[in-house]
């Protein structure tokens, strides 16, 4: 009993918490001098400690690669479990070099490779080129195969088991040859994957048009193409004990800060799942709070937005098998924000996000400002507007409360269904959702007619959010501001909002609080916060991500605007 | 046992949140009865006869798809009620005995007294309620029905507006475009009442005393009509104290208009008190003029004209058609638009321990008839009919605040704002009692009219006729 009045009392009451070593996201020591030594020299001595340490722990199942070709077999097929895993191929040959015959064998997945890639560029030359003359002095059999022989342009050589078998599980072709105490790994992926397409989640009416696939080098590729820059860095984390999904880290060296870098990394290589196979699995893993309402990175299906944060120093995590890769650090607003706003004008822009702010404030507010005007301050409406609400509630027999908990409900029921409900027979929700809970619900008078429309108006707003992650927080918390405004009018609302405020205010994504640049206000305008300042204003860097290089364009960026008047516009713009 | 002690304690909060709060003040739209209306009058039986207006939603709404207000549907939306009782209070608990709903205040448009209870002083007893309570909104209108606040109330039957409420909302803001009634908001009334330096005023409303309209009511001042020409001339700065007198009187006669003291063959639009309005139609209340407080006391009533001088004077005049003779021919008359350029300068100056009151007023205006077709829109003839209008106002202005001073001895427009500029400490301002001394002042009124756009004729031609040209 005592443990109890204990909980109670630590809820209650003010205890100052426990000291616990936070990520704190630290300003670069060099910021200012502009050299970028520190980075040069710390992050890749870091990052060798790191590889390192990754690698000691599978120290446990390291088994060296024998000379024995016969040794090498049986090992790779027990590995495999070469009977019983049928989609398992190896193919025993023997490479042919001046007169003398070796053996060897390849193996690979059936269906992960390209056959066509495997024929010609390994088979081939193996089997059949290396009959040609020999025209160099070398005597050295594997240093011969690789230099003459083997022209695949892809090739590694593995002395540990594990690394090979960690690239045939990926698609590679794992060759071994008789005598030679390491094998050599050619990338010849050749699965079958989704071709690259429109983004369907992100959609814009300007800006580019392609999403990432479910592979992770074409979305690799995808981010490079956009980021033509030697800076930008594709660190490759394996993750999950046994699926080692291979996941990208990426980061433009010279801008980011090192020590998020080394944070995100640090949680990637922490995660001791067995499987891992989304993204969003990995999100779960990482953030900061599990029960925070909104999510603390940007989980988005486009390149290009994935390539404008990370021009900003951010750090971008891609999974193999996920459309969507997660940018870290994010702020309340960026979440708002859509990459249409920067392909468009300043003025389109602004119009967005105002009509955005309000359709957040719509989605989140409506349903529990209605309950609390209805419910406690009749005196705040216009009285013609009072009044047809309350002919409209004449003949229904709830009280206000359930009739909106009705009309949630089951709008979120529309809502999932829509989502689960198989496309053939897709229109016969609408009919649903229409005709049986709007009309029909409305003429048995269970629900009055403005309720439907403020429980629209919810639902419109919440779509207009473009992250869906933020768009699901203000779905649940909708239900509390009508609980809170149903118990204390907008006495309980205020207070939900500053109970919402301080969750807000006292959590943190890698280290940058959530409300930045307004709660701690960090230095630098607020060019892209709520509104968008002209694209040549913003001249630097979110200061709250302590990037590297502050400076995005100096201020002058339009070189055709004279400099006797500053670089503004002739109309004062 | 942690985990379950956690259980326990969420339990326990959510439900000392639901028993904290209970929903306990909660008030569903539909358990309330809004009071759109609240007429008061001295009571027979008792101290107060309260009549409560209150809308019928229910109506609203099952009629409102067909648009079906129209037989008798007036009285659908709303329904009203008459307690005699001891109070307001009272008269609400006592309402609430025989209606379902519980009456709620916040929705009341306007408040009306009657002018027996205003003349006696008895405004202030309950004002002191509507200021103290919650429900009352500060933009409630204050309103003085001549005759019974009942009847006025009654005699509502909105023709134009489902509910009453919007009837009130946009009658009492037609001072913006007629300047024949004021903005008497409680918010101004209540601050006016305690204040040292201006006196409230109240619209004046009535129930329509002619059910039908009347002819020649104002037969017997056509005599006078030669010698009123125009405004400029007139002389009857001393009528005020047959107005008070006539007060009376002119309730029981109707369609009685004020045109004759002010020497006008024929009443215009302003000439009117509230009630005396000749008109036939289902709308059987009006409101027009307002009444003149001294302290709570009500102490006398100005037709429209009165309440537009009332408005200019304050600088809440926004537009209004206005006529004056025809400075050509004084048998037709000129019609302007008129708005207010600038606020009024008003300056006040103590002479010899009397207030002096200088007034500068500034309008503008556009031409809406010239009844002669007289060419007066062209640049020498246009300051023939700025002047004449000026001076139409300045006579009428001055007029008003001469019986402002010498009939109520009221500061009504607030002078006394101005006149602290005249004294060096607020003690002294506070010993020179404005409001008593107020009675002594004189005033300098000017008035400046800019005429500034013809409407869509540039110039006035003659009519053609076999005969020749005719204007008329």
């Amino acid at each position: 009993m005592s443990g109890f009045f204990d909980t109670l009392k630590g809820w209650l009451l003010f205890t100052e918490p426990a000291p616990r070593e936070q990520f704190i996201l630290r300003e670069n020591e060099n910021e200012g001098d502009g050299s970028l030594k520190n980075s040069q020299e710390g992050a890749p001595k870091n990052k060798r400690r790191r590889r390192q340490k990754g690698n000691g722990n599978d120290a446990g199942t390291a088994q060296p690669i024998g000379r024995r070709l016969a040794d090498n077999l049986n090992a790779v097929k027990i590995r495999f479990n070469v009977p019983t895993n049928s989609d398992v191929m190896i193919r025993e040959f023997d490479i042919v070099v001046g007169k003398k015959a070796i053996a060897a064998f390849m193996i690979y997945y059936d269906g992960m490779v390209d056959r066509k890639v495997v024929n010609d560029d390994i088979l081939l030359p193996l089997m059949l080129l290396s009959n040609l003359d020999v025209k160099s002095d070398e005597a050295r059999v594997p240093v011969y195969i690789r230099s003459h022989l083997l022209t695949h342009n892809q090739i590694k050589e593995a002395s540990e088991l594990d690394q090979v078998v960690g690239e045939i599980n990926f698609g590679g072709v794992g060759i071994f040859v008789d005598g030679m105490d390491s094998a050599f790994t050619a990338d010849v992926k050749g699965f079958e994957h989704r071709s690259v397409e429109r983004p369907n989640t992100e959609m814009v009416i300007r800006g580019p048009q392609e999403g990432f696939t479910e592979t992770i080098r074409v979305n690799t590729s995808l981010i490079r193409k956009r980021l033509k820059d030697e800076d930008l860095i594709v660190e490759d984390v394996l993750v999950g004990l046994r699926s080692k999904t291979p996941c990208a880290m990426l980061y433009i060296r010279d801008i980011v800060n090192d020590s998020l870098v080394a944070e995100v990394r640090r949680r990637l290589k922490s995660i001791q799942a067995d499987y891992i196979h989304d993204s969003g699995e990995i999100e779960q893993y990482i953030e900061d709070s599990t029960f925070l309402a909104s999510p603390h990175m940007v989980a988005t299906e486009r390149p290009d937005r994935v390539a404008a944060m990370l021009t900003e120093g951010r750090v971008a995590v891609i999974v193999h098998g996920s459309p969507f890769a997660l940018v870290m650090p994010t702020t309340a607003f960026e979440l708002v924000q859509s990459p249409e706003d920067h392909y468009v004008r300043v003025p389109s822009a602004n119009l967005l996000r105002a009509v955005r702010l309000l359709a957040m404030t719509v989605a989140l507010l409506l349903p529990g400002l209605y309950i609390a005007i209805t419910n406690f301050h009749q005196g705040m409406l216009p009285t013609g507007l009072l009044l047809s609400i309350e002919a409209a509630r004449e003949k229904v027999p709830f009280p206000s409360i359930v009739e909106i908990l009705i009309m949630e409900i089951s709008f979120e029921l529309i809502r999932e269904a829509g989502i689960r409900i198989p496309g053939t027979i897709g229109p016969t929700l609408g009919i649903i959702g229409a005709l049986i809970l709007g009309q029909a619900a409305v003429a048995a008078s269970i629900v009055s007619p403005i309720l439907i429309i403020v429980v629209a108006a919810t639902g419109i707003g919440s779509f207009a959010i473009p992250s869906f992650a933020y768009a699901y927080s203000f779905r649940i918390l909708r239900f509390g501001y009508i609980i809170l405004g149903a118990l204390a009018g907008f006495l309980g609302i205020s207070l939900g909002l500053f109970l919402h405020g301080l969750t807000l205010v006292t959590s943190k994504s890698f280290g940058v609080p959530f409300m930045a640049p307004f709660a701690p206000r960090t230095a630098g305008g607020l060019g892209d916060v709520v509104f968008k300042e002209p694209i040549w204003k913003q001249e630097r860097r979110p200061d709250y991500l302590n990037p590297k290089d502050e400076v995005r364009q100096p201020k002058i960026s339009r070189g055709w605007i004279g400099r006797q008047n500053g670089g503004e516009d002739q109309n004062g713009g | 046992m942690a985990k379950i002690n956690r259980i326990i304690a969420i339990i326990l909060l959510l439900s000392l949140c639901l028993g904290l709060t209970g929903c306990y003040d909660k008030k569903e739209v539909d358990d309330l009865a809004y009071v759109l209306a609240l007429g008061i009058d001295n009571g027979k039986t008792n101290t107060l006869k309260v009549t409560l207006q209150y809308a019928v939603p229910g109506k609203l709404g099952g009629s409102g798809g067909g648009g079906g207000g129209g037989g008798g549907g007036s009285g659908q939306a709303s329904s009203i009620i008459t307690v005699d009782s001891a109070s307001i209070t009272d008269a609400l608990s006592m309402a609430n005995n025989f209606l379902s709903r519980r009456l709620d205040l916040s929705h009341t448009e306007i408040a009306v007294f009657s002018e027996e209870m205003a003349r006696e002083g008895k405004i202030s007893i309950y004002m002191n309620f509507m200021n103290r309570n919650t429900e009352f909104r500060p933009s409630m209108t204050i309103a003085v029905s001549r005759g019974s606040a009942e009847d006025y109330l009654r005699g509502i039957k909105p023709v134009l507006d489902l509910v009453p409420s919007k009837y009130y909302e946009l009658t009492f803001a037609s001072y913006r475009y007629t300047g024949l009634t004021v903005n008497s908001q409680f918010l101004n009334f209540y601050s006016q009442l305690e204040s040292s330096s201006i006196q409230p005023v109240a619209v004046l409303v009535a129930a329509s005393k002619n059910k039908a309209s009347t002819d020649g009511q104002s037969g017997g001042s056509q005599q006078d009509g030669q010698a009123g020409g125009s405004g400029k001339d007139d002389k009857s700065g001393g009528s005020g104290k047959d107005t008070q007198a006539q007060a009376p009187q002119q309730n029981e006669q109707p369609g009685a208009a004020t045109n004759k003291e002010k020497g006008r063959p024929k009443p215009l639009g302003g000439d009117f008190l509230a009630g005396d309005i000749p008109k036939t139609g289902d709308v059987a209340s009006e409101a027009e003029g307002l009444a003149v407080f001294d302290g709570p006391k009500m102490v006398g009533e100005v037709d429209g004209e009165g309440a537009m001088d009332y408005l200019l004077a304050t600088g809440a005049f926004h537009s209004a058609n206005i006529s004056f003779p025809d400075p050509r021919n004084k048998k037709l008359s000129v019609f302007l638009t008129v708005r207010q350029r600038q606020k009024p300068q008003r300056r006040v100056e103590i002479a010899g321990g009397k207030p002096k009151i200088h007034l500068k007023i500034a309008l503008e205006a556009d031409i809406t008839a010239i009844q002669s077709g007289y060419n007066y829109e062209s640049l020498q003839n246009l300051p023939l009919i700025e002047q004449a209008s000026a001076a139409y106002f300045d006579d009428t202005i001055q007029k008003f605040l001469t019986r402002t001073t010498q009939e109520w001895h009221s500061d009504i427009c607030g002078f006394g704002q101005e006149s602290r500029g005249c004294f060096l400490t607020w003690k002294d301002w506070d010993d020179y009692k404005w409001l008593q001394q107020y009675r002594d002042a004189t005033f300098d009124v000017s008035v400046s009219m800019d005429v500034r756009r013809p409407g869509l004729m540039l110039r006035s031609e003659p009519f053609t006729s076999s005969g020749g040209d005719i204007r008329p």
